[in-house]
């Protein structure tokens, strides 16, 4: 579905990402599993087309059938950082027509009902500025902006790190339920290779700046990839 | 309700009507406060030279910050040359303080209110230009800009939701300044007759009017004085409030 052919994103001094070469498969729950520094959220920074100017970029990213996929529409977001990625004079709403609009898209109040409803969120939130929401309710709704259009692709950066092990659970069993009934592919960077074997079709693993190893949850102990199985034998520590 | 008032007074007065038997005539019911060397309606002529003052100084205001802001937004979005450009003239302009530019300006395009609209204009759009360019070259690396691009808004959505509120809310605090410092400038550049013309009257032409009268009759310089006082007062009082606003709720 997604087609990487030879991908690089180069520093002035060092090479960040290398001759990544890769397809991701459609319709399915993707981890993408690395150390920090590896390159993951650079990766998704390559697939949005916005690495930074300073940065050169060579290669080639292919979307489902050669198509031209649009941010925001196609390509939905779950940033890291969900707090600061919220206009602060705006409220959710607003944020939400802003959206729409860019699209061209009628704001479809029932559908975005329904996404705070299955996050058990109040629908009075939505008048709010961000300044007013607690950090899960900020983050649910990060997540509701990134979904609320019906993207074929959701990239999540590093969703649960600030999350207890219950609130990691939610986010992640509706994520991957969502996944299921939209027949979305869900591109998830994550370390914690825990949380990529219950959930993930697929993993895909980083190191220095490129993937070197990709597995499935059941094929995942008999890799022969020594970063893989070390990854794998540690992942209880 | 004294705004009302006053301008009542001038409906029913004509600031421009000389009655030489009236010449320099004290306070009284038919004239408030007395008449002039020509025998005109002094308060009608305060009154309307503050009327004046005001629409010069708010239009030369919101023409001068209009320019300065849009192509700020420009230099901050897209940087390069206008970014460049903006700050060579800054760093020029530095150098001449802003009444001596204005001077030469003023006496180079001729006496006259357009004339000192188009000096002032060619100063100060410079000022607003570098606020803007600072405050977006710095919010644009905010991540509520990048998650606009990633969400995919316009270039356009972007500055016209996003960055042109952020930049409104301190212009208007340079603007709040600028208004009283535009007053000022048009009273001393009417004062030396290079600002409003006569009959049109102004508070600083109505200074260089009572020079001779000023032992007989101080009234004529104490109140245009105290009107400049007053409203540059006013205008710097509200220049505190916006900071204050503006620091208590944060950019």
């Amino acid at each position: 579905m997604i087609q990487l052919h030879h991908v690089t994103v180069t520093a002035p001094t060092k090479p960040l990402l290398h001759a990544i070469t890769v397809d991701f498969p459609a319709n399915q729950f993707i981890c993408l599993i690395g150390a920090s520094g590896s390159g993951k959220t650079l990766l998704l920074k390559h697939l949005l087309g916005l690495v930074p100017e300073t940065l050169s970029v060579g290669g080639t990213v292919t979307f489902a059938e050669g198509e031209d996929w649009v941010r925001g529409r196609e390509i939905g977001y779950i940033p890291q950082h969900y707090q600061q990625s919220f206009v602060p004079f705006l409220t959710i709403k607003e944020t939400m027509r802003d959206l729409c609009r860019a699209h061209h898209v009628a704001y479809d109040k029932e559908q975005t009902e329904s996404l705070l409803c299955s996050f058990r969120l109040d629908i009075d939130l939505l008048d709010r500025l961000p300044h007013q929401l607690s950090g899960g309710q900020l983050q649910r709704m990060a997540i509701i902006l990134a979904v609320f259009l019906k993207p074929r692709l959701i990239l999540a950066d590093e969703l649960t790190t600030a999350l207890d092990p219950v609130a990691t659970r939610q986010l992640l069993d509706w994520l991957r339920n969502y996944q299921q009934q939209t027949a979305a592919t869900v591109l998830f960077v994550t370390h914690e290779l825990t949380h990529a074997l219950h959930y993930a079709d697929t993993l895909y693993i980083m190191k220095e700046g490129t993937i070197i190893d990709a597995v499935t949850p059941e094929t995942i102990h008999a890799s022969r990839h020594p970063y893989t199985q070390a990854l794998y034998t540690n992942r209880h520590l | 309700m004294w705004i009302g008032i006053l301008l009542i007074y001038l409906g029913t007065h004509s600031p421009y009507t000389t009655d030489v038997t009236q010449r320099l005539a004290s306070s009284s019911m038919q004239h408030w406060l007395g008449t002039d060397a020509l025998g005109r309606d002094f308060l009608a002529r305060l009154i309307l030279a503050g009327v004046i003052s005001f629409l010069f100084s708010g239009v030369t205001v919101l023409l001068t910050a209009t320019v300065g802001t849009v192509l700020g937004l420009f230099a901050g979005y897209y940087g390069g040359l206008l970014k460049r450009i903006i700050h060579r003239i800054e760093e020029s302009l530095i150098i001449f303080p802003d009444t001596v530019l204005a001077l030469v300006l003023a006496g180079l395009l001729g006496a006259g209110i357009n004339s000192l609209v188009l000096a002032i204009l060619l100063i100060k759009w410079v000022s607003y230009a570098r606020l803007t360019e600072t405050i977006v070259s710095s919010t644009k690396q905010s991540e509520y800009i990048w998650m606009a691009r990633v969400n995919g808004l316009s270039d356009a959505m972007i500055v016209r939701r996003h960055l042109l509120w952020t930049v409104l809310r301190q212009v208007r605090v340079l603007m709040s300044v600028d208004i009283g410092k535009i007053i000022l400038f048009l009273s001393a550049f009417s004062y030396i007759g290079l600002g409003v013309q006569p009959p049109v009257p102004e508070w600083g032409a109505m200074l260089n009017e009572a020079r001779p009268y000023f032992q007989a009759a101080p009234r004529f310089m104490i109140w245009p004085g105290l009107c400049i006082v007053l409203t540059v007062s006013a205008s710097m009082w509200w220049n505190r409030r916006l900071q204050q606003q503006t620091a208590k709720k944060g950019v």
